[in-house]
């Protein structure tokens, strides 16, 4: 279960439910992302990137069909979009409307960055972050203040010792 | 045969491109995703914003700028030059080439298989120029959606990248020896040897109908 992805030829403009995408390769995303950090520091770019992903992601399940009564279906929709996109394997297996680990046996950011940066000084998959919390939100229908999100193992870090990344999500305080 | 870009773009949506087993796109020497574009949007300009509440000064502000626009050679150099050594291209490109500002001609109808927008060719003068028309760029899209059509200064980072890194692949880089697409490649490219760089012409950000970028030869 995934939606598709359509072009419009008139305007040259590919789109996945309601969301402009575009195609791009991991040599751009990775500058890129690397370059927000530099102009404006660690801390500011991460909450940016997250929740930058947050709203598209958002945005796309309030655009395409999909029995938003059962978390399953919304968590499945999910890991089956962020596979087809590009980013990787998601498995949110792990997680309830409480929280929980989500897992990335393979993630687009985490194993390009450490092939063209080497090592990261810290987690890298803010993409993913933000695509996990709009996910979890929408499936359980919390909110995207009320939530605490990490990232406590990147493999862009050390993929020799973590053989996955691993995202932690609980109620914020907790 | 002239290139024909409805066959390109028909091409490359053949080409199914969606993520494998592992979840990756691997493609054309890189691994691909469909970004959303106002993600990539949004970190430019928001980006843009705070590091400007930061400082005044315009040198530092430019430089910020080309940050994004080298984000660009680095998108160009090697998607696009993947792409233009890739088997594809010599499948459903090669044979539609009859010289070397096919090359030009061919990657722009690639370009708009990505969902980028629409770039048109305006003028080519071989080895010289290239003037390039953006129509709706998902770049200025979403800054004329957030920001409004008064901003100081051209928005369209990606296109400026993207076309000088054409010019300077095709011209300078001999992309169609197939030269290895390396680091060490890049840099003689984009920072020793650079040949062609882009100048907005007129932005929609700025309040322009159009946006349209041009790309010449550095004296």
């Amino acid at each position: 279960m995934s939606a598709s992805i359509s072009f419009d030829k008139e305007r040259n403009i590919l789109k996945i439910g309601n969301q402009p995408v575009v195609l791009h390769c991991h040599h751009y995303n990775m500058f890129l992302q690397q370059s927000i950090s530099d102009l404006i520091g660690d801390e500011k770019a991460r909450t940016l990137q997250i929740s930058a992903a947050h709203r598209v992601i958002s945005r796309l399940y309030e655009s395409i069909r999909v029995n938003y009564s059962d978390p399953e279906q919304i968590l499945t929709l999910g890991s089956e979009t962020f596979k087809k996109l590009g980013y990787g394997i998601i498995d949110f297996s792990k997680v309830s409307a409480s929280g929980g680990k989500i897992l990335l046996p393979m993630s687009h950011y985490a194993f390009n960055w450490f092939e063209k940066f080497g090592p990261a000084k810290k987690g890298v998959c803010l993409f993913a972050m933000g695509f996990a919390l709009a996910t979890m939100n929408k499936a359980f229908g919390t909110s995207f203040d009320s939530t605490d999100i990490r990232e406590t193992q990147c493999r862009a870090m050390n993929p020799e010792e973590y053989e996955y990344c691993i995202i932690e999500v609980g109620k914020n305080g907790n | 045969m002239a290139i024909d870009e409805d066959i390109i773009i028909e091409s490359v949506q053949q080409l199914g491109l969606e993520g494998g087993e592992n979840g990756l796109i691997l493609e054309f020497g890189v691994a691909l995703t469909y970004g959303f574009a106002d993600y990539y949007a949004e970190l430019e300009y928001e980006a843009e914003r705070l590091f400007q509440e930061e400082t005044e000064d315009e040198l530092v502000r430019q430089a910020a700028r080309e940050l994004f626009i080298e984000a660009g050679h680095v998108c160009g150099f090697n998607t696009l030059g993947g792409i233009m050594e890739s088997e594809a291209w010599e499948a459903v490109v090669m044979p539609m080439i009859e010289k070397q500002e096919d090359w030009i001609r061919g990657i722009i109808a690639v370009i708009n298989a990505l969902g980028w927008g629409r770039y048109e060719i305006v003028e080519l003068i071989p080895g010289e120029k290239l003037v390039v028309q953006v129509i709706n760029s998902y770049e200025c899209r979403h800054y004329l959606e957030h920001y409004g059509t008064d901003a100081e200064s051209a928005k369209c980072y990606l296109s400026l990248g993207v076309l000088s890194s054409i010019m300077n692949l095709i011209y300078e880089g001999k992309i169609v020896e197939k030269p290895e697409l390396t680091e060490t490649f890049y840099h003689q490219l984009f920072k020793e040897n650079k040949k062609f760089v882009a100048r907005s012409i007129s932005c929609r950000a700025k309040g322009d109908h159009v946006c349209r970028i041009e790309v010449s030869k550095i004296d």
